[in-house]
C-alpha cells in the first residue's frame, strides 16, 4: 500500500521518474561515443511521428529491424520494453517470454490503442530529457 | 481498377484489426494514405527490413472525388474574392518526376507529403512560398555579387539576412524592388501580404516509383572509402509524374500579387520544388 500510494502521487504515475533513469543511464555509459548519443536524441523526435503517421505495429517494426550492436535504435526498443513491465503501467504488464513487437500485435485494438498511448507518453518524456541532457553540435560550441 | 494490398507482408497491426484486412481487397475507395503508410515488413518472425510496396505505384484516384475536391477548393477561393481579396491562378504540369517530402519519417525511409484528410499528393503552401523566395534570393543575390563585386555564396548570406530582417536595399530586378520582396514574403514583425496556398493536382494523379544508387553504401555509412568494390544498393521511392498542379496566390495588394505569380512561375521553370531539384525534379513546364 505505502508503495501504490506514492506510485500514484508521483509525476504522471512515475513515468517521468522512469524516463529520466533511462536518459540519464544512456548518458552516463556512452558519454564518449557522440555518435550515439546524438542518434539518440534525434531518433526520440522521430519515433513518436512515426507512430502517429503509421501506428506502433509498423514502427516497433521498423525501429526491431534496425536495432543491431547496441546502437540507439537496441537501447530505445529495450527501454520501451522495460517501461511496459514496469509499474507505471499497472493495466496491462506486458509479459516476461514474449518480443515486444509479438506481443504488440497480438494485442486487440482497444488494448493496442492503450499502448500506443503509453509509448506515446513515455517518450514525450524521453525526447524532453534527452534534449535536456544532450547536447547538440551547435550547443557545445558556445 | 481494384489492387489488392498485400496484408500477408505486413502483419504489424492488431489482432482483430489484422484479420479484417485480411479478408478484403482494397481498392480506390481507400485512402492512399493509409496504403502508403502500410510498407512491406520482410522477415519471418522478426522484422528484417521494410521496403516500399510497388503495387501503390498502379493506384488510381477516382476521377469524381478529385472533382469533388476541386470543387471545394473553388468555393473558398470565390469565398476569399468575395471578401475583397485578389486572386491570381495558374495551372502547370510537371513532366517528368516531381517529390514533396522526401525526407520525411517513414519505416520505408523515403517518403512523400500526402494530404492528411484527402490522402493525395500535394504541394503545401510553405513549399510554395519557400521556393519562390528562394529564388528571389538567388537573382537579387546575383545582382548584389556584380554590384558590390562580393562572392556569390556571400551575396545569399547577405541578401537571406537582409529580407529576413526587413533591411531596405536600393536593388531592383525586372520591375521588382527589394523592398516589395520584404513587404510580399514579410518578417518577424510584418506578416507578408501575399498568401501562398496549398497546390492541389487538377488532372488524373499519375504514380511512378524510382530509385537512387548509391555506388558506395558501405562509404555513406561511415565504414569504408569511397571504392568501386562496393555494391550499390539501389532505394526505392515514390514520386509522382506527369501531373498538373493548380497554383493560387491571393493578396489584397494587387501589385504584389502579379510580382509574386511573376517571380513562383520563374522558380517552378528554372528550379523546381520539392526534393532533388539538382538532377531535375520538379521542374514545371509554363
Amino acid at each position: 500500500m505505502p508503495d501504490r500510494e506514492s506510485l500514484i502521487t508521483k509525476l504522471e504515475k512515475g513515468r517521468a521518474e522512469f524516463a529520466y533513469r533511462c536518459v540519464k543511464e544512456v548518458v552516463d555509459e556512452n558519454s564518449s561515443n557522440k555518435e550515439l548519443l546524438k542518434n539518440y536524441r534525434a531518433y526520440s523526435r522521430k519515433i513518436p511521428q512515426m507512430i502517429l503517421s503509421n501506428g506502433l505495429g509498423q514502427t516497433l517494426a521498423f525501429v526491431k529491424s534496425k536495432a543491431k550492436n547496441g546502437n540507439a535504435y537496441e537501447l530505445l526498443y529495450s527501454q520501451m520494453m522495460d517501461y511496459l513491465r514496469s509499474d507505471s503501467t499497472a493495466r496491462i504488464k506486458m509479459p516476461d517470454n514474449i518480443e515486444l513487437v509479438e506481443w504488440v500485435i497480438s494485442l486487440d485494438s482497444q488494448n493496442y490503442r492503450y499502448v500506443t498511448e503509453e509509448i506515446l507518453a513515455f517518450l514525450n518524456w524521453v525526447k524532453r530529457f534527452a534534449e535536456g541532457l544532450i547536447e547538440t553540435e551547435e550547443e557545445s560550441e558556445e | 481498377m481494384s489492387i489488392r494490398f498485400h496484408v500477408s507482408k505486413n502483419k504489424y497491426f492488431p489482432r482483430d484489426t489484422f484479420s479484417i484486412l485480411s479478408a478484403q481487397s482494397i481498392g480506390p475507395d481507400n485512402n492512399f494514405y493509409f496504403l502508403f503508410n502500410s510498407p512491406i515488413v520482410l522477415g519471418e518472425i522478426l522484422p528484417e527490413r521494410i521496403v516500399i510496396n510497388k503495387e501503390i505505384e498502379k493506384f488510381k484516384w477516382e476521377r469524381n472525388f478529385l472533382e469533388n475536391i476541386q470543387k471545394r477548393r473553388e468555393n473558398l477561393i470565390n469565398l476569399l474574392k468575395n471578401n475583397g481579396f485578389n486572386v491570381k491562378n495558374f495551372q502547370s504540369i510537371c513532366p517528368w518526376h516531381l517529390i514533396i517530402g522526401l525526407g520525411g519519417v517513414h519505416p520505408q525511409e523515403t517518403s512523400m507529403t500526402l494530404h492528411h484528410i484527402y490522402g493525395i499528393p500535394y504541394i503545401p503552401g510553405s513549399a510554395v512560398k519557400g521556393v519562390t523566395k528562394h529564388w528571389a534570393v538567388l537573382k537579387f543575390a546575383e545582382q548584389k555579387m556584380n554590384k558590390d563585386n562580393k562572392s556569390f555564396e556571400d551575396a545569399v548570406e547577405q541578401i537571406s539576412s537582409d529580407l529576413e530582417k526587413g533591411n531596405e536595399l536600393d536593388l531592383e530586378i525586372g520591375n521588382i524592388k527589394f523592398g516589395e520582396l520584404i513587404k510580399i514574403f514579410g518578417t518577424q514583425k510584418h506578416q507578408g501580404k501575399v498568401y501562398f496556398i496549398d497546390a492541389y493536382p487538377v488532372s488524373d494523379i499519375n504514380l511512378k516509383i524510382d530509385i537512387m544508387n548509391p555506388h558506395y553504401p558501405d562509404y555513406y555509412s561511415g565504414k569504408q572509402p569511397p571504392a568501386d568494390w562496393q555494391n550499390p544498393k539501389p532505394v526505392e521511392f515514390l514520386t509522382v509524374e506527369k501531373t498538373t498542379f493548380r497554383f493560387y496566390l491571393i493578396s489584397q495588394d494587387n501589385s504584389l500579387l502579379q510580382k509574386s505569380e511573376v517571380l513562383l512561375k520563374e522558380a517552378l521553370e528554372k528550379f523546381g520544388i520539392g526534393a532533388k531539384t539538382s538532377l531535375g525534379y520538379g521542374i514545371f513546364k509554363i
